[in-house]
């Protein structure tokens, strides 16, 4: 039991600060290790507790705990890119805040992370990978609409290279290149939604649809993989028969399976 | 007699328009013309008459400015052999018949082959090899740098390889000093194989690397025909004397495409193969570029990235990030700090996972041993 909480219950908590920040916690009835931990970062509809209910089934097999933040339309817009600018809406701070908070009033161990996003979690969690790559054990980006590709030719949030929204960045790629990533994207999500991010600089680099970034992005990572002579672990897997839907994904029995199964796989016993 | 010595006049010499091949002679010394029954060989310098003007309109001087040229011009040029698919294929001769001016820096040879695009090479009449006042004939290897057995390994070592002639190399190269040195990183550049050429040689120097070095300065015009040994004998030479400068990189361009013959033996030699920390791969097209990878990494060899003409395309681009499994960077986006930041990070942690590789061999070694 971490901190009294009754295991087998979802709990909801809120910090303030700055800005006040939610987020849900869940701690299984069977915790097998208090390091296993999955994160858990929602999409645009910003279902964090959905996220963390679909997922107790697995939490309770794997032993893992789960943590979701909620990043709130108001506060973090643009929590998908981590912020509006470096001193903006700093989505990865508030983050940060969740972690210093889990750690010192639940008692949750800081070690690297477990994390698993969708569509715009899936892009929060890898720009927080790159930004942060010691913090990272491993990751699975689940239909992200598009990426920041390790292209230092172009801005961030596109690239890698600073701007006057985003200043003096530094990324560490040799770091994050040894992420283990599962990309994870639905065999019909290839269309060109409402939500899909359809500008001329996404179109024209990262591809027509959610399929085409994917497969441009991890094409992209691995390239920069084998310049630095690393051997990475980045793949892309089709989700059968969903589309961008949160819920068709979920109709995949074996989807969230894979997402803890690669996340833990590790950590087998 | 067979072999005639002829003074010169120090205004005829001042006169003629001295090659950029002949850049490491020093001018001021006392030549004689040396003529008759002589065979050339590779590296000689002569004093030859322009009689028809062709593909080469221009001489590249010494300062590597491209002088005009006039029939009637006396020019000194050095005999050497050339290889070059987009202009000419051409030998030293046997004798010291008419040839040919083969190549702008300078070059006099027989020619054997020509590209249908461009013009028949400028005729020259030779009038004699140079020779000093003890009348040996001038070679460049008599102004060469010396030879060597080591080469510091503390700086990191970037080859710049391409398909073909034409296919980028010397601007990826220039553009890589340029990066490097806009980052504050001390770059030496060199030009390990092709033909004496002053632009290439200005473009390293014009980008800002220091020490900057050519064939020429090991003794030799041109790398066409030459065996292992004097392939071995550049890259100690050249490769010591950049070293030597200690700067924190090294830039060395590869002329021609890896199918050539000079280019291919020299990715065969170990010596030059264990020294390099990374390969820039230089290409017209995605399918050159995805054969050239291919073919180096066949052998071991580091590529990190791939560049050249195929980047003005970015379908292109796209094509040879997918098939090659590389990163491709803009020929011209070499020269920004941002890229060559992530290119000499990327050599440096190659070099330090290759040592600790080494050691943890070598640790493994005495502990079984």
């Amino acid at each position: 039991m971490i901190n009294n909480l009754i295991p087998g219950k979802i709990y909801h908590r809120t910090i303030d600060g700055m800005s006040q920040m939610n987020y849900f916690v869940y701690i299984p009835i069977k915790s097998r290790d208090e390091t296993r931990i999955m994160y858990t970062i929602h999409g645009i509809s910003r279902n964090a507790e959905e996220h963390i209910r679909g997922f107790i089934p697995q939490a309770e097999r794997y032993g893992a705990a789960i943590i979701a933040p909620l990043f709130t339309r108001t506060d973090f817009p643009r929590y998908q890119q981590l912020g509006t600018s470096v001193n903006q809406e700093r989505a990865d701070m508030a983050f940060d805040h969740v972690l210093q908070d889990a750690h010192e009033y639940l008692g949750i161990p800081p070690a690297p992370m477990r994390m698993f996003g969708f569509s715009g979690g899936g892009q929060f969690v890898h720009r927080y990978a790159m930004f942060y790559p010691k913090r990272v054990a491993r990751m699975v980006l689940a239909a992200p609409s598009w990426y920041t590709f390790p292209d230092p030719e172009r801005k961030y949030p596109y690239g890698i290279k600073s701007s006057l929204d985003w200043p003096n960045l530094r990324f560490a790629m040799e770091k994050f290149l040894q992420i283990p990533t599962r990309v994870l994207i639905g065999e019909e999500d290839d269309l060109r939604d409402k939500d899909l991010n359809k500008t001329r600089e996404i179109d024209s680099f990262q591809g027509l649809n959610r399929g085409e970034r994917a497969e441009r992005w991890t094409t992209a990572v691995r390239a920069l993989g084998r310049s630095y002579d690393i051997s990475t672990d980045f793949h892309l897997e089709k989700v059968p028969n969903a589309s961008h839907a949160y819920e068709s994904y979920l109709a995949h029995p074996p989807f969230i399976e894979q997402i803890f199964d690669f996340l833990f796989d590790d950590q087998a016993e | 007699m067979d072999i005639q010595l002829e003074a010169l006049t120090k205004k005829r010499l001042e006169q003629s328009k001295w090659a950029y091949t002949t850049r490491r002679i020093n001018q001021e010394q006392e030549f004689q013309l040396l003529h008759g029954k002589l065979i050339p060989l590779p590296g000689d310098l002569l004093l030859a008459r322009v009689d028809e003007i062709g593909q080469h309109k221009r001489l590249e001087l010494v300062s590597s400015r491209r002088a005009s040229l006039f029939e009637g011009d006396e020019i000194v040029v050095v005999y050497g052999n050339r290889y070059a698919p987009d202009q000419f294929e051409g030998i030293v001769p046997d004798h010291l018949g008419a040839c040919r001016l083969v190549a702008a820096g300078g070059v006099a040879a027989r020619l054997l082959n020509r590209h249908d695009r461009v013009k028949s090479a400028t005729r020259i009449t030779p009038l004699g090899l140079l020779a000093d006042k003890q009348g040996h004939r001038i070679n460049l290897s008599s102004a060469r740098l010396p030879k060597v057995d080591l080469i510091d390994p503390t700086p990191l070592v970037l080859v710049v390889a391409g398909t073909s002639m034409n296919s980028g190399k010397t601007t990826a190269c220039a553009n890589l000093v340029k990066g490097f040195v806009r980052q504050n990183i001390d770059v030496a550049a060199a030009k390990f194989t092709g033909t004496g050429a002053g632009a290439d040689y200005r473009a390293l120097v014009d980008a800002g690397a220091d020490p900057v070095f050519d064939f020429i300065d090991a003794g030799y015009v041109s790398t066409y025909r030459v065996n292992r040994d004097t392939l071995l004998d550049i890259v100690m030479t050249l490769g010591a004397e950049m070293a030597a400068a200690q700067p924190e990189i090294i830039v060395v361009e590869i002329a021609d495409g890896l199918l050539q013959r000079e280019t291919a033996r020299l990715f065969a030699t170990p010596f030059f193969t264990d020294w390099i920390d990374g390969v820039i791969f230089a290409a017209n097209d995605a399918l050159g570029a995805q054969a050239g990878v291919s073919w180096l990494t066949a052998r071991q060899l580091p590529v990190v990235a791939i560049t050249g003409i195929l980047t003005s395309s970015p379908l292109a681009q796209r094509e040879a990030e997918g098939v090659c499994g590389l990163p491709v960077y803009h020929t011209n986006s070499l020269a920004r700090a941002n890229i060559s930041s992530y290119i000499f990070s990327c050599l440096k942690f190659r070099k330090q996972h290759r040592l600790d590789s080494s050691k943890a061999v070598m640790a493994m070694d005495v502990e079984q041993g």
